[in-house]
């Protein structure tokens, strides 16, 4: 009797063990088009006598747990993978967008609004008294002008966008961050007291993998509780049940676009702007800002609270007024450039003493912004000086006129320059209107800044001026920073176009030279002019026409494209590969789950129809009675 | 490899988009007709192909600058020709005037002669191309030469013509022809017919016709015959003037037929560089179709068979 009831009792447990086995399969093939989810396995295990005795036997099957198959060394591959495809996506996106900006194969870019500019000069040189012919090169003037301005903004709205999006992104790493916070302490605690977490776990690689697209990361998973802690640049973002936001903060330094701030406990948060290096957040800084490369040599600086630190580089440092500079995690814009191996920064805060590496930046919008300037500057330089020395229609005496604008002097502060012409004293500090690489006009003459030092209000031109000028004399200026957004035609030009300055002689009065194309002609032939621009800012042109410069820039802007798209591309192969292992090792197989289906509905009969039998077997017996 | 169903539709999601973005290329290639539509196309052939177009763009201005200097020298040169023709008749009339076979009277009618060419020397040397004096220097919105009112010889009591001013400039106007070739178009008048009496080479045509006329009608052989002498250099003196002309336009005909070819070797370089070969294009296109076509058909079929189709 005793051995027909434990088989009953047997046959009990077996078919309950073949139930959850059912819900096992239905759960997996529910989640067959799960994103991540691993499919989970039955361990099965005979259920030993509980005497061990000869006579006792076993005692059918018992679950004794459920597995889920993940392979922890794919997953990692994969969750790395997703930060480079997270940036290069973003990035080659990004740069397609700038490549709209240069429409060069149309016919309507710069380049050829460049190439008209200079012919409507060259129409001017062929007819110079003709005024229709006059209009025609202000209105080509300002279309190329247009151009420029168009550019240089739509540079400055991507970069705008970039911002907004960093600000965006930092919200959504944070959300992520809190749940897989969350998802540890919940694993944790699971798995403490012995209950597998398979279905967090998941969850959990999910967001880990999510977040890798959105940003760098490195992770690992502790051995005590499982939980997985995620650092970016080396500082925890996640640890166990620990979250250290992520914030913004604008950057006067840097056109007030965010900085991105990770808290600290305790202290004040720290700026991991430059330490960010995957997921889309780091296409987003790179792009806006350039990319980050150490600076030659070591740099030392003193501080002044609250004022301008000098810094003292090692050795010459190629940087722009308006280039970022970082030192440890700060970072500032240089105001001027005192000399090949100095720069004046904002304050640092602390203060830079002992010698120091340094990091700036390099390509992308600010570069190629920097190139529209140093092109508008070339032209205001070039054009102007041409222009300065001529006469309109109808001029009696040199009328000094600019063909572009430039900037009146502020009030009250006028010039001096000295007996050799190569140095301006002014009257008073003028660092926020004079800086290396701008354009200098004085009486009639245009010239490049190479230096200017704020200490003695004096600035380093090249070529030297003509000759001395007194006290008092009164100046114009063009910025380089921003140049291409405000390059513009002389409104009286434009207004009045027989001012334009073709003839290099009088032109009033019988006799007077208004046939004269000389100024018109040398404007015209700036164009094959193969040094026009000084990109080193030493007062120098360097060697390249205007055209062969924008050319190597398009070039620039089109190998970063494509070197983002090929990134993009061979990092989506790569991870399509990376998901197909992961999946033929963790996802669903429909077939498997039928076969294990069919196999355990065999068993499952089988087992009833035992206990059917036994259930006979006890009926006879009871019939005895 | 386990093969599961979800790699089935992924490969197929991946190759599909591989596919439609090789299909999108094709489509835009063959849509726009050109190689190179963006940027990263291909930077370094893109950079030349707009090195090429700016290059073509100055041709164009050049043969531009070179049809309207053409039609300054070529006025100017026919403006000469004609002086030229009058002054052979200034001479033959001289030579009459000069021999001993004239009369008072008839010196008196070649005078009057003489004195026309003299206008019409003087209205060749004003003539104008849209309002621009082409023996003006750069001077080019006034006439030239000006001429006052006759006078009457106190002491002989004849009418001797007018004198010619020059009110033009010494200035010469240049275009640019090539690269790095400009090119005069002027010879300025004062150079050409010469400047208010000046002794000197360039000699002043008007008073030297000035002067024979007087002669005539003063009736001094002497005078007339200087006079007569005096005006092979002038004649030299236009001529030089014309060749300078015919020299510039041949140099600018011989340019212009230069950039031309140039043009067409620059042209077809770029559009080698960034045209679609539309045979190829539209080959490509059908075979990315046909690859398209393949993809989503297959896709169609992905787990059309799966053993849970025979579960009962």
């Amino acid at each position: 009797m005793m051995n027909l009831f434990s088989a009953i009792e047997l046959g009990k447990n077996s078919i309950l063990t073949h139930q959850q086995v059912f819900n096992v399969i239905g759960h997996n093939i529910a989640n067959v088009n799960t994103e991540g989810y691993s499919r989970q396995v039955i361990d099965l295990e005979n259920v030993r006598p509980s005497v061990i005795g000869l006579k006792d036997g076993g005692r059918g099957v018992n679950l004794i747990g459920i597995r889920s198959i993940r392979d922890r060394f794919i997953d990692s591959q994969l969750v790395e993978r997703r930060q480079y495809q997270g940036r290069y996506d973003t990035m080659s996106g990004i740069m397609k967008t700038i490549e709209t900006l240069f429409d060069e194969s149309s016919g309507l870019g710069l380049s050829d609004a460049l190439t008209n500019f200079f012919n409507g000069w060259a129409d001017v040189a062929n007819q110079p008294t003709d005024i229709a012919t006059r209009s025609s090169l202000v209105s080509k003037s300002q279309s190329f002008t247009n151009a420029m301005n168009n550019t240089y903004q739509r540079l400055i709205d991507q970069q705008e966008v970039n911002d907004s999006n960093i600000g965006v992104m930092v919200d959504e790493i944070n959300t992520i961050a809190d749940e897989i916070a969350v998802l540890n302490e919940k694993i944790a605690y699971a798995e403490g007291s012995g209950v597998p977490a398979n279905d967090l776990l998941d969850t959990r690689e999910r967001r880990i993998r999510e977040l890798s697209e959105k940003v760098g990361i490195n992770f690992y998973y502790e051995q005590s509780n499982h939980s997985a802690t995620i650092e970016i640049g080396g500082r925890p973002l996640v640890s166990f049940n620990q979250v250290n936001s992520l914030s913004v903060q604008r950057n006067t330094y840097n056109s007030n676009y965010y900085d991105v701030y990770m808290d600290q406990y305790g202290v004040p948060a720290y700026n991991i702007t430059t330490s960010v290096t995957g997921g889309e957040l780091s296409s987003l800084i790179e792009t806006r800002d350039g990319k980050v490369v150490n600076g030659a040599g070591q740099v030392t600086g003193s501080a002044s609270a609250g004022g301008f630190t000098t810094l003292q580089f090692s050795q010459a440092h190629g940087l722009s007024v308006g280039d970022l500079v970082t030192i440890g995690n700060q970072t500032r814009s240089v105001v001027s450039i005192p000399g090949t191996a100095q720069i004046v920064v904002a304050d640092f805060n602390p203060a830079i003493t002992t010698p120091t590496s340094w990091q700036r930046r390099e390509g992308y919008i600010p570069e190629y912004k920097k190139q529209l300037d140093k092109m508008a500057a070339g032209l205001v330089y070039n054009v102007n000086n041409l222009h300065q020395s001529g006469y309109g229609l109808n001029e009696a005496a040199a009328p000094d006129r600019n063909f572009f604008q430039m900037s009146t002097q502020p009030a009250g502060i006028t010039s001096s320059v000295n007996a050799a012409g190569d140095t301006v004293t002014f009257t008073a500090n003028v660092s926020s209107y004079v800086s290396v690489g701008d354009v200098i006009s004085i009486n009639g003459e245009t010239r490049l800044v190479i230096s200017y030092n704020p200490a003695t209000f004096q600035a380093g031109v090249n070529p030297p001026f003509s000759g001395p000028s007194a006290a008092g004399t009164s100046w114009e200026y063009y910025n380089i920073k921003g140049a291409a957004a405000r390059l513009e035609v002389n409104p009286t030009i434009a207004a009045d176009p027989s001012l334009v300055a073709a003839s290099s002689l009088p032109t009033a009065g019988v006799g007077g030279a208004v046939g004269n194309n000389d100024i018109a002609l040398s404007i015209s032939r700036l164009l094959d002019n193969n040094s026009v621009i000084d990109s080193d800012n030493d007062g120098v042109s360097d060697y390249g026409t205007f055209h062969e410069y924008l050319h190597s820039m398009f070039s620039e802007i089109g190998n970063a494209g494509n070197t983002a798209t090929y990134e993009s591309e061979s990092n989506g192969a790569m991870l399509n590969y990376l998901e197909n292992r992961r999946d033929s090792i963790s996802a669903v197989s429909l077939d498997e789950e039928a076969a294990t289906l069919m196999q355990f509905e065999k068993s499952y009969q089988s087992l009833a129809q035992f206990m059917s039998k036994i259930s006979a077997l006890t009926d006879i017996l009871m019939d005895i009675v | 490899m386990r093969a599961v169903e979800a790699n089935w539709y992924r490969d197929f999601l991946f190759n599909l988009s591989n596919t439609k973005n090789r299909y999108d290329k094709s489509i835009s290639q063959t849509t726009s007709g050109k190689k190179l539509n963006h940027l990263s196309d291909n930077p370094s052939d893109m950079a030349y192909v707009l090195t090429l177009r700016s290059k073509i763009g100055q041709i164009d201005q050049f043969q531009k600058n070179i049809e309207t200097g053409l039609s300054f020298l070529k006025i100017s040169e026919s403006a000469l020709n004609s002086v030229q023709n009058a002054m052979t008749t200034v001479v033959s009339l001289g030579e009459q005037g000069a021999s001993e076979t004239s009369d008072p009277a008839a010196r008196q009618i070649l005078a009057d002669r003489l004195d026309e060419i003299r206008d019409e020397i003087l209205n060749y040397a004003n003539t104008e191309v849209n309002g621009k004096y082409v023996f003006a220097g750069s001077a080019a919105d006034t006439p030239p030469y000006a001429k006052a009112a006759d006078t009457v010889d106190p002491v002989s009591g004849v009418t001797i013509p007018g004198v010619v001013t020059y009110d033009g400039n010494s200035d010469t106007i240049s275009i640019q022809a090539d690269f790095s070739v400009t090119l005069p178009t002027n010879v300025p008048g004062n150079q050409v017919f010469g400047e208010n009496g000046v002794a000197e080479p360039p000699y002043d045509v008007f008073q030297h016709l000035s002067n024979l006329i007087e002669g005539l009608r003063e009736n001094d052989t002497t005078a007339i015959g200087n006079e007569v002498s005096n005006m092979k250099p002038l004649v030299n003196q236009l001529g030089n003037a014309m060749g300078k002309y015919g020299n510039w336009s041949a140099q600018m005909d011989q340019i212009k037929g230069m950039l031309k070819s140039f043009k067409t070797s620059l042209t077809s370089k770029m559009s080698s560089l960034e045209d679609a070969n539309m045979a190829e294009a539209i080959s490509n296109l059908a075979r990315e179709e046909v690859a398209l076509q393949v993809t989503l058909q297959s896709g169609s079929r992905i787990q059309r068979y799966s053993l849970m189709n025979y579960l009962g």
